[in-house]
């Protein structure tokens, strides 16, 4: 044996389930000022307080992918988020969802994101939208709904003002109650904040007691979604003023 | 954004208010917010209740902080509830002291770094780790003797993780946090526990969290403190690939397969994954292999297999004993020192050691080893005083010897027979064949442990 395989104080970090949250955001040109601004703000700020979230549990990585007219990517893979450094979103273009969904769809493969040896916690898919989508999007979203890291995902989509067709969000999260709608600078900032949080703590941390009980498998399945469920709304205010409302 | 905010005030119940003196909350998890506040000129931490569930039932559950408080800690070690507040917005919470700074979490132990953001906002690792072995065990030690002294007051502490240990990794000081669930038997106010540390019928919801449930959590907590990976984690799992809810009821309820099952071979730790409990399962004593193994093959299904806290203290005591830390600065375990012929000799600079056998059981003789008073005397649970250290004679430079650091003088018995007293604060020689009786006629003779050194 050598030293090293023999010494029982020099280890390896403890294997960490890979927990893969992705940022889908809307840069179209009606996402303009205020909203991409607090989006770049909110964003920049969040991220560096989530590194020690994972603890022994997690090891949180960070894709961001923007959609207009075109798809693109903050960075060519997911990047440890010890290591992201937000580059600022600017805005122009239309909505094409469809070409989004698409694009997410090759990359929830082991050739794409999820390649990994160890074990993954299911990904966060974090969709920020404040419009319709302008493209034919309807084959691509079905399409992505028969992928299994899709499937397994923790979805949430944030409905910017009250122009985001909130229809296609929760088409895309499959629970029209993890769709939250953000009305204003503030309530967007907040809600950025407590759901990028709130995900990536999710199946790491301690819960309580939902049910009495024995569990079954798709309670189980369940669970996840139903925790997210009851934070989102408990984070709900009721001051919150239209986005585009006096802007 | 988060509930407080610098300069905020709480009332607390036994009067005054608790200010809030930090820009941001220390930390946040499940069930609710830390933040920094000073009260009647201390200060504290301030745990803030924000999950639903808790808040619902904050009669019963802050009832259940204030009998605690009132109970007070089983002993030191515990970051017990002080104080609570009064009820605000229908939310509540309570006052705990401070960790102290030389205090690293759990997590990051398990994690060996903890992250630090520096001035210009890049994130660096710092390393976090034990750099001495019997330390490592001295803290398994004092968690188990902790836990033991909670079970005996008659309660649970319901959700065992992590998150809620901080250790001095020099001093091997423990200091076990979020005491807030602890309960007396049969008593749960809602908390689940945290994955991966719940017994198998917690997870499957046939089971709250109780005394019997502790005691697996307590063995997933030492065994990832010692082996540095987790007990059900192994090829089994990872083929499952994503962790989903249905997966982890499946291999942390109803089927869970200990990784190092001597009969099932289902889910064996994976090469390049789990390395560091394929390394360091085979440089443990046999000893602490069994228990780990009673804890997850029979334990996983019967919580009366689960070895009790006291099983747990006797193993890690005698596992402090086997530790030897030699003069090249290899730390190991004797059984790996063990040249099978009765011999030790460190596999890294070939040393010889002598050893003393107390009670049957040899303890290596390497310079700075300290013998505890439970080491010595059979039914002792002190495992912190130190009774005898070996150290190195100030005048004849290389002697080796045991100094008494007891509160009695030892007879040492020469190999030709002759008797010579020990004083407290002297030594006796490490000598082929000489046996250090620990303690005088005056303390009836024949009750007094004896140990023999050998070669």
């Amino acid at each position: 044996m050598t030293d090293d395989a023999m010494d029982l104080l020099n280890n390896e970090p403890i294997a960490r389930k890979k927990l893969v949250i992705v940022y889908i955001i809307d840069t179209s040109g009606s996402m303009s000022g205020d909203k991409i601004g607090t989006v770049n703000a909110v964003m920049e700020e969040v991220l560096p307080e989530i590194r020690g979230i994972g603890g022994s549990d997690s090891d949180i990585s960070v894709a961001v992918m923007t959609f207009d007219t075109d798809v693109c990517w903050m960075y060519d893979a997911p990047r440890p988020i010890e290591e992201i450094k937000w580059t600022e979103l600017k805005t122009a273009g239309w909505t094409d969802f469809g070409r989004a969904m698409g694009e997410l769809n090759s990359k929830l493969s082991r050739n794409g994101y999820m390649g990994t040896a160890s074990l993954s916690f299911a990904p966060v898919l974090f969709l920020m939208s404040d419009g319709c989508p302008n493209d034919g999007y309807e084959a691509n979203l079905a399409k992505i709904k028969g992928n299994k890291w899709f499937k397994h995902a923790l979805k949430i989509a944030v409905a910017i003002g009250s122009d985001a067709n909130r229809e296609v969000l929760a088409e895309f999260t499959g629970n029209v109650e993890t769709v939250v709608e953000a009305n204003n600078g503030p309530a967007l900032a907040r809600l950025i904040r407590m759901l990028t949080i709130t995900s990536s703590q999710i199946g790491s941390r301690s819960s309580t007691m939902e049910s009495d009980g024995p569990l079954t498998p798709e309670q189980a399945d369940a669970a996840k979604e139903a925790e997210l469920v009851q934070v989102i709304q408990n984070a709900v205010r009721p001051e919150d003023i239209d986005f585009d409302d006096g802007w | 954004m988060f509930k407080f905010k610098k300069g905020d005030r709480i009332p607390i119940r036994d009067g005054g208010d608790a200010i809030v003196i930090g820009e941001k909350p220390l930390g946040s998890g499940g069930q609710g917010e830390v933040y920094r506040v000073e009260y009647l000129g201390d200060e504290y931490a301030l745990k803030w209740y924000t999950s639903p569930s808790i808040r619902e039932n904050r009669t019963e559950f802050s009832g259940n902080i204030q009998e605690n408080i009132v109970r007070g800690p089983p002993k030191d070690g515990f970051l017990w509830p002080k104080h609570l507040t009064e009820e605000m917005d229908g939310g509540f919470g309570y006052l705990m002291d401070l960790i102290p700074s030389n205090y690293s979490s759990f997590s990051d132990i398990l994690r060996t770094y903890r992250v630090r953001t520096v001035s210009d906002g890049t994130a660096v690792r710092d390393r976090v780790g034990f750099t001495r072995l019997d330390v490592m065990v001295l803290s398994a030690l004092r968690m188990v003797s902790s836990f033991r002294a909670l079970q005996l007051s008659g309660v649970s502490y319901q959700d065992l993780n992590d998150g809620g240990f901080y250790i001095d990794t020099d001093t091997g000081d423990v200091l076990i946090c979020d005491c807030d669930n602890v309960a007396p038997q049969g008593s749960n106010f809602g908390i689940r526990g945290k994955p991966g540390y719940m017994a198998p019928e917690v997870v499957t919801g046939h089971s709250k969290p109780c005394r019997d449930t502790d005691k697996h959590s307590l063995a997933v907590v030492l065994f990832k403190l010692l082996m540095r990976g987790d007990p059900l984690e192994g090829s089994a799992v990872c083929s499952c690939v994503v962790l989903t809810g249905s997966n982890e009821l499946k291999h942390y309820g109803t089927d869970p397969v200990f990784v190092f099952d001597p009969t099932n071979t289902s889910n064996r730790p994976v090469k390049g994954v789990h390395s560091n409990v394929i390394k360091n399962w085979g440089l443990y004593p046999g000893y602490v292999r069994e228990v780990f193994t009673r804890a997850f093959t029979d334990g996983l299904h019967d919580p009366s297999s689960r070895p009790i806290p006291n099983t747990w203290f006797k193993m890690l005591s005698r596992l402090r004993c086997d530790v030897v830390a030699c003069g090249c600065g290899r730390q190991s375990f004797m059984s790996v020192m063990d040249t099978g012929s009765g011999n030790y000799r460190c596999p890294g600079c070939g040393r010889e050691h002598m050893v003393m056998v107390i009670g049957g059981c040899p303890m290596v003789l390497a310079e700075g080893k300290e013998i505890h008073h439970c080491d010595v005397f059979p039914h002792s649970e002190d495992f912190e005083t130190v009774v005898g250290r070996v150290v190195e004679n100030k005048k004849v430079s290389g002697l080796l010897g045991i100094k008494n650091t007891s509160d009695r003088p030892w007879t040492a018995v020469l190999s030709d027979g002759t008797t010579k007293t020990v004083p407290i604060g002297g030594g006796v020689p490490i000598a082929d064949g000489i046996t250090i009786r620990f303690g005088t006629t005056e303390n009836n003779f024949n009750s007094i442990p004896e140990g023999i050194i050998r070669r």
